[in-house]
């Protein structure tokens, strides 16, 4: 379950720094400030058609010819959908303090958002996921995962100390985990309030730091053992080494706050990524996990090693 | 007069027929301009078409340097040394790698990059219209198809003509003309003064990568005459 948590909680904060970089990246020139048309554009707002290869005499024509700058306009596209299918192997898939068990795990998730701006710096922001996690051998520990969410985005502004450029989320969310293959056997559920705060810093074009806070409020739940509330720290670096090739490094650590025990819960790992397409990638990923209970049978550690496919497409 | 006659048709035959077209080093093809002089695959002036040959394998990159950049063509692409001494690239359809001291930087279809004599890095790239581009030049007017990437050059304007066409891109009417640096621009009706000032800042952002200096130039606008501040490199 943490695991999977953790997964979902890196690819959101991915994603939600791709949104940061996109505000940034919209263009080398300058646009005309809004409701100025730019100049070269007819009032229907299309191109102003170049002069016409028929119209331009080849005297007119130099060895380098014209080059007309054109702008890209920021297109929000509402509608992200996702698909990643994993396959990964952990040196102690059941997350025992001893007597360890290797097993090889397979995931595939598919979710949809819908991101709409109610400002300029304001967004209302919703999602599902379906996930799948099934173990080669331990499939006793076989589960199926449902998460809904939906909150408000904001943007910090930028003449904030410290703060400035940030984005501070408040979510609600529910999820949901049942019996691998058997979504009627339900195994666990649970209703948070999730604030969080987001920094990320580009270092230059190629390189990044995300900072990331966060806490999971538990408000409700079907299992007093298993709620709790959740505050976690993530950092990461990310580096675009070409067009095709990006690479991550990231630690997170986290406090968990059960009824009947509290863990202190750190991951480190680093991934490598192939990028095929806009739409789809490769991955591989390796990171150990420790988590460090007041009740010693909670204890663990868990090295895992994988590679996934993701396909997304926004509209 | 006869010889005044020969000399205006001499003039104007030079600068409408393009170069013969002649083979790279790896297969493709390259078109020079009249003015242009290329000794041990380094461009010394003038404007060079390259396009790398195509098939099945994946081909060697044409490679050209012009001063201390070195260009490794995947593609098609026009090179020019600038009056300046510098460099302009624009990426046809396929892709470029320039090289500039340790920097690289890849450069995609439809993109232009200029980059000063004097510059280590290589900077930020603009996006220009492709088919104006190809209209204009001398050595893409004609016999455009006799390039082996004439296709995705195609594909690359059509591109362009939908991203334009659904509002994702939009004309900043500010040109660059041949080698040069020094961008005009253009304007159809009369303007205010913001629109002005969004113009000059469109020529500033556009040609202000590789500016190393300033220098004020008079643009023609239509058929009024704006004195605007282009930044030049």
């Amino acid at each position: 379950m943490n695991r999977a948590f953790l997964l979902t909680l890196s690819l959101s904060a991915a994603e939600a720094q791709d949104r940061t970089f996109s505000r940034r990246d919209t263009g080398v020139p300058a646009l005309p400030p809004p409701g100025v048309r730019a100049p070269g554009l007819s009032a229907e707002g299309g191109a102003t058609p170049a002069v016409t290869s028929e119209a331009r005499s080849d005297a007119d024509l130099t060895a380098y010819g014209e080059q007309e700058i054109l702008v890209p306009v920021p297109q929000w596209q509402p509608w992200s959908f996702g698909f990643t299918a994993g396959w990964e192997y952990q040196d102690n898939a059941g997350l025992t303090p001893d007597r360890e068990i290797s097993d090889h795990v397979y995931r595939q998730s598919g979710s949809a958002r819908f991101t709409v701006p109610l400002g300029e710096t304001r967004f209302l922001d919703g999602g599902v996921q379906q996930q799948s996690t099934r173990y080669a051998d331990l499939d006793v520990l076989d589960f199926d995962r449902f998460d809904v969410d939906a909150g408000l985005l904001q943007a910090l502004p930028e003449s904030w100390p410290l703060l400035g450029g940030s984005v501070a989320s408040l979510r609600v969310g529910w999820y949901r985990l049942s019996e691998g293959g058997q979504l009627e056997d339900e195994l666990f559920n649970n209703f948070s309030l999730n604030p969080s705060l987001l920094r990320s810093l580009a270092l230059n074009p190629a390189h990044s730091i995300l900072g990331n806070v966060s806490a999971e409020i538990s408000l409700d739940s079907n299992s007093v053992e298993a709620q709790r509330n959740e505050y976690s720290v993530l950092v990461a670096w990310q580096a675009k080494w070409s067009r095709r090739w990006e690479s991550s490094l990231y630690l997170r650590g986290a406090f968990y706050d059960y009824e009947q025990h509290d863990d202190w819960n750190f991951v480190g790992g680093a991934a490598i990524d192939w990028v095929w397409t806009s739409w789809c990638r490769l991955g591989v990923v390796a990171n150990w996990a420790w988590n460090e209970s007041d009740e010693s049978v909670f204890d663990y550690e868990n090295t895992t090693l994988g590679a996934s496919l993701r396909l997304s497409v926004r509209f | 007069v006869k010889t005044l006659l020969f000399f205006i048709l001499y003039v104007a035959v030079s600068h409408s027929v393009p170069a013969a077209q002649q083979p790279a080093a790896n297969g493709g093809v390259l078109r020079l301009s009249r003015d242009a002089a290329l000794r041990d695959g380094r461009l010394e002036t003038g404007t060079a078409l390259v396009s790398s040959a195509r098939g099945l394998v994946r081909a060697k990159p044409e490679v050209l340097k012009v001063g201390d950049v070195e260009l490794a063509c995947r593609g098609t692409a026009l090179i020019a040394k600038t009056p300046q001494g510098g460099v302009k690239v624009t990426c046809l359809e396929g892709q470029l790698i320039v090289s500039v001291a340790k920097a690289r930087v890849r450069l995609d279809a439809g993109r232009m990059v200029l980059i000063d004599r004097s510059m280590a890095e290589v900077p930020e790239t603009v996006e220009v219209n492709l088919e104006r581009l190809l209209d204009t030049s001398a050595l893409t007017r004609h016999d455009r198809d006799a390039l082996p990437g004439a296709a995705a050059i195609e594909r690359e304007i059509q591109r362009q003509r939908k991203a334009l066409a659904r509002g994702r891109l939009v004309a900043s009417g500010v040109a660059l003309k041949d080698s040069g640096h020094t961008a005009s621009v253009s304007q159809s009706s009369p303007t205010t003064a913001d629109q002005r000032g969004a113009s000059s800042s469109g020529a500033s952002s556009a040609s202000s990568s590789p500016s190393s200096s300033a220098s004020t130039g008079s643009s023609v606008v239509g058929n009024t005459s704006v004195q605007s501040a282009t930044a030049c490199a």
